[in-house]
């Protein structure tokens, strides 16, 4: 994408590393076109290019370069790609690089050299730890402070547009899984894998191998790169074993349940066409090895944080893997051996390595040997104790150090260098251990804390459990992998651990800070300092807990990896403490950062919920339904016709025009939705007798009944009708939105209250394409449809149900009415429903047959003074919704004993009624408030509220509303006031009966 | 008001799938398709129930029906040439084949017992069948059901939530499976499994 012609990679070495040099790659920092190659990272090609200031820090804005080459990177973050495809925060050191890759630096204004915030610097006294509690949050005005503070102190920003990416889930299963393919991980899976076991191994880069892949290590004399090679080999020979490269596991949850991010196509500028840009994995194992490695820690002292400071191990890395030298003149400065081979490494790659400095008074003379003959200064019981620079580091100051560690010696000399490779030593990577819910105990030989008691299946091996040695790290892992594959009852292998070549060690000592003045930085990516961690204790914040809270030590993308444990053995020396008892906090997942992408997967937009649609469905689409989701459901609203629009005021002419044609002629509505349950069995008659609140067992075969579901505790749950089919067999409907948990309620009871019952449910909902005839031609149009071609009141009377056919379609037709029309509701198998509707509008078409939507069937039940969802809201009684006639005092059934309870007999209890507005007109608004006067003074008396409205009844010609109200019907002529303060809407209303329209239920007839 | 006889009626039924499924190669083009996807339709399915656990009489009737014994086993099935039979609860299964008679009326022609029930769910289920090398990948992007060969064997059925939708997901052959999913979330599902199957490359039959 970019010029390919090389822009001089002045600190790329002439040779080696894992990089191809016949692939290179061009990519843009901060809009400078730049070069690198196929294998390199965007962290290593910056270090190449010479590019050492790389962003601006959190808080103070000071001047920062690249300070590892892993996951625990602080500084390098960068806002990656552009447009909608731009993602902030992302890690320079885990980013390949690919072609026409564009980054930018974060956290500067206007440019990364000029940033008008590192003001913020010259101010440091002020942004001390508590700076938000002691300053703006106490004094009026924060909301407004809050913005600036915001955009001075933070990280990147995304963009609102959408994500043109997709991505993907996926779950996996096995008996061992292994987190991490460095050599731990690797020796488990050979012995794992050759037991016969299900192996999953997943390792968060695109090259297996861990550490081995850049150091120097032999392996039974061979170098370790041709160990993995074969170990590789063999891996991929066993069909019993999987492996996931640049998958990361990030949590690990309860029953071994562990989540992993896959970067399918983070390499690569676009995602193929038909791939994901990311995958998560849910894997569930039976065992599981983490085989996460460990993090160097940086050391604590003045000015520890320039451009040119980066970790030893990190140093060691960006030469051998990727062929950068990453300074010129370098200092080791280390309390460790891990400095050592640092400094060996670089100098036998003919880079000037000018000292190392180490805490430690004795070395072993392995290392001074090596030292000597590479003509590198040794200085032993000293420290740097303050740096030089400003965009790049140009020397160091050193001094001795007492053997307490307490003080530095007066006289400190300066040393020339570009380069600081530190090493504080080594904390096990100890983030999924924790998340499984172990704690981590405190090792003193290692200085660092390691995996304690076991919590879960998680078995920690090699330097995630700190052995940070190769031959303990092979050892460990096949010694793992091969225990816990007999534990499941896999076949013993036979294996030998391999040889390695390590010198033996010195061991570390704890070196939690350095003295002296300065800004000593221990959470370089939060500014978190040394005098942070003083004061926070100061003011008593001690615990690990307040401390992380009050300073945010640990907090940020990288979540304290390289400073917890420096933080939280300095707050233990502050309190006099043993670090064991002052402990450690706790890592909680993730173990990096994850995009939400992966995690909503393909569950957005349009596809967030799923779409049911009726067996009618197409019909309505190709007839201009408008449509409404009921739940899941997908119903018609009303339906426009050719030339309509979709506006308000079509929408109110379509309605219009449903209602009158079905009140007028004949209409027909899609009831498909409706839950349906089909009940079999000798004691189905008992059953609905004990779940509804009316009598069921006089229910003659051919009849239907109107049903009252209450809840146990005397609250309306649900209603509708059951009709019985024959001797032991009967239909029931439920409300569209109460189908799942009706069935759910009913087999609860089946199971755990009445097994003695011969009763057995099922769903037949999606059986039955459902349609509901109404208006006074219905008859009419039906006994032109169906094939029995008499539905008289003596053939089929009302509440009578009959099985009959519709052009050799079995079908059920119940004479039941929720317009309050001459009315017959027909079910047939879903299959047949499009082919029945469309006979039916067919044989309508002379009588003026109309469909009409949940609207124009919504208007209809109000005028008829029919609860629906909005007076079975969860708080109304039987009695509040005036159906006290159906409760049975004959017989117990479910709600029963609570019915007359104190709280439902009280007689202020709201109840139905109907409401219009004085004035014929205004839209009185579905849950407004009923007050008796809207002036009152506040808090206002409340005597009820608006249940469902129709801000137009085309048959009464103005707007009628259904409502509960304190006294209910014996208010018949008040009149109140309906308020929606929200949308400062009041009107004043009328208390009428909730029956609106034909009062004697004369038009069931016809 | 007895039961009526169920006659299959002349009319041909249509599926929720009908006109949704363009037949062709789909997704990734640059390998052979990992995916094949077709609708199983017309399908009689019943429901039986017994109220304990069947008695001899009842496995006699259904072993005559069927020439094969109903499954007692959690998660299985039972297969002939033409019908399949699946445990899909305690004392319950789906007795499920290609419409070619009037399943429903037969089986209710053999079994008298009342404290059996038999419901007819043919119309209530679509099938969305599925096959080729990368089946049990794909199945695993939709459920967190272990779905490797030597755990979900040939006959294996599952009740689970399956691209966040309630199916029965039966293993028919190595690498072929049957969806069985309501009506109405039949498309839905078809677009999740085609979506699921791009990366893959597939092909509706």
């Amino acid at each position: 994408m970019f010029s390919k012609k090389n822009k001089q990679q002045t600190r790329r070495l002439s040779s080696g590393g894992l990089i191809n040099r016949s692939k290179p790659i061009g990519f843009k920092f901060d809009g400078k076109p730049l070069m690198g190659y196929d294998g390199d990272t965007l962290a290593s090609a910056l270090l190449a290019n010479n590019i050492k200031l790389v962003g601006r820090s959190f808080k103070y804005h000071r001047p920062r370069g690249i300070y590892t080459a892993g996951t625990e990177e602080p500084n390098a973050l960068m806002a990656l790609r552009t447009n909608a495809r731009i993602e902030p925060n992302t890690r320079a050191t885990n980013i390949e690089l690919f072609d026409g890759l564009e980054a930018k630096s974060q956290n500067r204004w206007p440019n990364l050299f000029f940033d008008f915030m590192q003001i913020n610097n010259l101010a440091g006294p002020l942004f001390t730890a508590g700076f938000y509690y002691k300053t703006f949050m106490g004094i009026p005005g924060w909301h407004f402070y809050e913005h600036f503070i915001r955009k001075a102190a933070g990280m990147g920003s995304t963009n609102l547009a959408r994500d043109p990416d997709t991505y993907d889930k996926k779950n996996a299963f096995c008996d061992i899984l292994i987190i991490g393919g460095g050599p731990t991980g690797l020796s488990a899976a050979l012995t794992a894998g050759r037991s016969g076991a299900r192996v999953l191994l997943i390792d968060s880069s695109k090259l297996l191998g861990g550490q081995l892949i850049w150091e120097l290590d032999q392996i039974d004399g061979r170098p370790a790169f041709q160990w993995i090679e074969s170990a590789l080999e063999e891996l991929k020979e066993m069909k019993n074993v999987t492996i996931a490269q640049r998958t990361t596991a990030f949590g690990y949850y309860d029953s071994n349940v562990v989540n992993a991010i896959e970067s399918v196509s983070d390499h690569l500028p676009t995602p193929d066409p038909h791939s994901v840009r990311q995958r998560l994995w849910q894997i569930r194992a039976q065992k599981v090895i983490i085989a996460t490695g460990a993090t160097e820690r940086p050391l604590v002292f003045s000015n520890n944080d320039r451009p040119g400071i980066m970790l030893a191990s990190a140093a060691r890395r960006y030469v051998n893997q990727f062929a950068v030298k990453p300074g010129n003149r370098v200092v080791i400065f280390a309390n460790n051996d891990d400095g050592y081979k640092t400094a060996v490494n670089l100098a036998e790659k003919d880079i000037d390595v000018r000292a190392v400095v180490d805490s430690r008074t004795h070395v072993n003379q392995f290392w001074k040997t090596k030292l000597d003959k590479l003509g590198v200064e040794l200085i032993l019981g000293s420290a740097v104790i303050n740096t030089h620079g400003h965009f790049g580091l140009t020397g160091i100051d050193i001094a001795s150090l007492s053997s307490d560690q307490k003080s530095i010696g007066s006289q400190s000399s300066f040393m020339s260098a570009d380069l600081l490779a530190i090493s504080g030593g080594w904390s096990p990577n100890v983030h999924l251990y924790c998340h499984a819910g172990g704690r981590p105990q405190y090792e003193a030989s290692i200085a660092a804390f390691i995996p304690g008691v076991r919590s879960q299946s998680e078995y920690p091996a090699g330097a995630s459990n700190g052995a940070f040695s190769l031959i303990d790290c092979v050892t460990e892992g096949t010694n793992c992998g091969s225990q816990l594959a007999t534990e499941l009852g896999f076949s013993k292998t036979i294996f030998s651990i391999p040889k390695t070549d390590e010198p033996t060690v010195t061991p570390i000592k704890a070196l939690w800070r350095i003295p002296g003045k300065g800004k000593k930085f221990v959470d370089i990516q939060d500014d978190v300092t040394e005098s942070d961690i003083k004061l926070a204790h100061q003011e008593g914040y001690i615990s690990v807990e307040h401390l992380k809270r009050y300073t945010t030590l640990g907090m940020g993308t990288d979540q304290g990896k390289t400073s917890n444990m420096n933080g939280h053995a300095i707050m233990a020396e502050e309190r006099g403490e043993a670090i064991e008892t002052v402990g450690t906090t706790m890592f909680r997942p993730p173990y990096i950062p994850i995009a939400m992408g992966p995690l909503a997967g393909r569950d957005i937009g349009q596809s967030y919920s799923a779409k049911r649609k009726s067996a009618i469905h197409n019909w309505h689409h190709e007839n201009g339904a408008i449509f409404v989701d009921a739940g899941q459901w997908l119903r018609p609203q009303y339906y426009l016709r050719n030339g309509e629009t979709n506006t308000t005021e079509n929408m109110d002419v379509a309605i219009t025009r449903e209602v009158q044609g079905t009140r007028g002629n004949v209409g027909m509505v899609d009831v498909s939705t409706l839950g349906k349950i089909d009940i079999q069995g000798a004691d189905s008659g008992e059953f609905l007798n004990r779940i509804y609140t009316n009598g069921w067992t006089k229910l003659a075969i051919g009849k239907a009944r109107y049903g009252l579901m209450l809840r146990e505790d005397g609250i309306v749950f649900d209603d509708g009708t059951t009709s019985r089919l024959s001797e032991h067999h009967y239909f029931m409907t439920t409300t569209t939105s109460n189908a799942a948990s009706v069935l759910s309620h009913m087999e609860y009871c089946l199971q755990i209250h009445w097994p003695d019952l011969d009763v057995k449910i099922s769903s037949v909902t999606e059986q039955w394409a459902a349609m509901a005839i109404a208006g006074p031609k219905s008859r009419d149009v039906l006994e032109k449809s169906i094939d029995e071609k008499n539905l008289s009141n003596e053939a089929l009377p009302f509440m009578g149900v009959k099985q009959i056919s519709i052009d050799g379609i079995p079908a059920l037709i119940f004479r039941i009415s929720f317009s309050g029309e001459l009315a017959y509701e027909v079910n047939v198998p879903a299959d047949y429903g499009e082919y029945v509707w469309r006979r039916i509008m067919k044989k309508g078409k002379t009588d003026n047959i109309i469909p009409y939507g949940t609207e124009a069937m919504a208007i209809m039940r109000i005028e008829k003074g029919h609860v629906a969802g909005g007076e079975l809201d969860g708080r109304t009684t039987p009695d509040d919704l005036g159906l006290n006639k159906l409760i049975s005092s004959k017989k117990e059934f479910i709600g029963r004993r609570l019915l007359n309870r104190e709280g439902f007999i009280d007689p202020n209890r709201p109840k139905l009624v109907g409401l219009i507005p004085i004035d014929g007109k205004s839209r009185i608004r579905t849950g407004s408030i009923l007050v008796k006067d809207p002036n009152a003074s506040l808090p206002m008396p409340k005597l009820g509220h608006v249940s469902s409205g129709a801000y137009l009844s085309p048959t009464l010609k103005h707007p009628i509303s259904l409502g509960l109200i304190k006294g209910g019907t014996d208010r018949i002529g008040e009149t109140v006031w309906a308020t929606s303060p929200l949308h400062g809407e009041t009107n004043e209303v009328k208390i009428v009966d909730p029956v609106f329209y034909d009062k004697q239920g004369e038009r069931l007839n016809g | 008001m007895a039961d009526k006889t169920y006659i299959l009626p002349p009319i041909k039924r249509l599926s929720a799938l009908a006109g949704q499924i363009e037949s062709g190669r789909f997704g990734n083009i640059k390998t052979e398709p990992g995916i094949f996807i077709k609708e199983n339709h017309p399908l009689s399915i019943v429901q039986l129930e017994t109220r304990e656990p069947p008695a001899k009489d009842f496995l006699t009737v259904i072993k005559n029906l069927f020439e094969f014994d109903v499954p007692l086993s959690p998660n299985t099935s039972s297969v002939s040439d033409k019908t399949r039979i699946i445990w899909t609860g305690p004392n319950r299964w789906l007795i499920i084949e290609p419409e070619t008679r009037d399943l429903i009326s037969l089986v209710k022609s053999q079994i008298n017992e009342t404290s059996i029930s038999i419901v007819d769910l043919s119309h209530a289920r679509s099938s969305i069948e599925i096959d080729g090398s990368m089946t049990r990948d794909l199945l695993l992007k939709g459920a967190a059901i272990d779905f490797h060969p030597e755990a979900f064997l040939i006959n294996h059925c599952v009740q689970t939530t399956f691209f966040n939708l309630s199916a029965l997901i039966c293993c028919l052959d190595e690498n072929r499976f049957n969806i069985f999913i309501a009506r109405g979330f039949a498309l839905d599902l078809l677009q999740k499994v085609q979506e699921a199957a791009e990366e893959f490359g597939y092909e509706t039959l």
